[in-house]
């Protein structure tokens, strides 16, 4: 299983954002691809679940990089880079969400092979369709939870909540997403 | 509420590494008597797998330069208005340098030359004014559209909603202004005609009998019947 590691450390990240801030655009343009690299991933698993379609969560993606390549030189620092990220990431997965027309179906696309595609294809349909089913509040704590690397305090102040409200909030979801899965069979 | 409500949510920050030895301890004493708090654990884990394994056969299969390269295009775009007509100002003022040169090795003094400028010298002015003021113009305007962009950006709509409106304007321009340079074209040839009868030398009729005007002509075209239908599907897919 390959793992999405979804945060820096913070001497990195501070060493970032001074490349960022830089004169010199060849700096500011390595300070990007560093964010890109570390964060293309989870950015892009973090999209997915909270739009449930493959293209979507690709446009998401792109989206999320074009403003943060249009605004990591300004970042003031007030947060971390990843919690900065992750909120752009959110905002722009909802709003690329809210354009598919109402009437239309969760889009559900097959995912790449594995060892047994028809079953692990269905379950893959299933559980979208049932994270698609959850408040954006629930979904955004689950896809949150699922990254790893991302501590509970990372995600805390991802989301603006107090600590206690994000194991209360998750522990919400999960019963609810269980009782999705359940209902289908899962 | 049930009374394992807690177990559960230690469950949770167990399964999150946020749990210390004591609460482990207290947790595993709990588990080794409650059925329902051990399938709450073990579903809590199968769907945290399922999450993250979901996830993984799509970032393999993701085309991350083309998502790369997408975003520089963006980037791009928007200068790429003022820097076309920069480019345009230096390629009118070296044709102008390159026609006055093959003008004097065709035989045709300064005084010549400067006569043709009641004719030719206002056209050829009036061009050139026009370049710097719409690049001016147009870095403004870029310069604008990118701090719109930046601020729609930081709201939760903006984004789509600064797309449509770029649109819509876009759409709106090409709904008569392709027929400026379909309509500047037969101006182009009137000047180049004129020209002959001041006797301008060979080069220049050339370009400026028959290229220029049918470059005009084919922009003018392109932007009615290729680039607004384009721009009217991007519109729709948006709204």
């Amino acid at each position: 299983m390959v793992a999405i590691s979804a945060a820096l450390d913070p001497a990195r990240e501070a060493a970032l954002l001074v490349r960022a801030r830089g004169t010199s655009s060849g700096e500011r343009e390595e300070a990007f691809n560093e964010v890109f690299e570390a964060f293309r991933k989870p950015v892009l698993a973090l999209c997915l679940h909270l739009t449930g379609s493959r293209t979507e969560a690709e446009d998401a993606a792109q989206d999320v990089f074009l403003v943060v390549f249009k605004g990591l030189a300004k970042f003031r620092g007030e947060s971390r880079v990843s919690t900065w990220i992750y909120r752009i990431a959110i905002r722009t997965a909802f709003r690329t969400k809210a354009r598919r027309p109402k009437t239309e179906p969760l889009i559900v696309d097959p995912p790449g092979p594995a060892s047994d595609p028809a079953l692990d294809h269905e379950k893959s349909r299933q559980l979208r369709s049932a994270l698609g089913r959850l408040s954006a509040d629930h979904r955004t704590v689950l896809a949150l939870f699922s990254l790893e690397g991302l501590s509970h305090l990372e995600i805390a102040s991802t989301l603006g909540i107090p600590e206690g409200t994000v194991w209360s909030r998750l522990h919400l979801a999960r019963k609810k997403l269980a009782a999705e899965l359940r209902c289908v069979g899962y | 509420m049930n009374g394992c409500e807690g177990f559960e949510i230690a469950i949770e920050m167990r399964l999150h590494g946020a749990s210390d030895a004591d609460a482990s301890e207290r947790l595993n004493a709990h588990l080794g008597t409650c059925s329902a708090c051990r399938k709450f654990e073990t579903d809590a884990r199968r769907m945290e797998e399922s999450m993250r394994s979901d996830t993984e056969d799509l970032v393999r299969q993701v085309d991350w330069n083309r998502l790369r390269a997408r975003v520089r295009q963006f980037k791009m775009a928007n200068w790429s208005l003022p820097a076309g007509l920069l480019l345009s100002l230096f390629g009118f003022l070296a044709a102008l340098l390159v026609g006055t040169s093959f003008a004097r090795k065709g035989g045709l003094t300064w005084r010549q030359l400067i006569s043709f400028a009641p004719s030719l010298g206002v056209v050829l002015f009036a061009v050139a004014l026009l370049i710097v003021v719409l690049f001016s113009y147009s870095l403004k305007r870029s310069a604008a559209r990118i701090r719109e962009a930046r601020k729609a950006e930081e709201s939760s709509d903006g984004l789509l909603a600064y797309c449509r409106k770029e649109l819509e304007e876009q759409i709106r321009r090409l709904r008569l202004g392709w027929l400026a340079p379909v309509g500047a074209a037969p101006l182009l040839f009137l000047t180049a005609w004129n020209a002959h009868r001041a006797q301008v030398p060979g080069v220049l009729l050339v370009v400026t009998d028959a290229i220029l005007p049918a470059f005009f002509i084919v922009l003018g075209l392109h932007g009615r019947f290729v680039l607004r239908p384009r721009l009217q599907r991007e519109l729709e897919e948006l709204s």
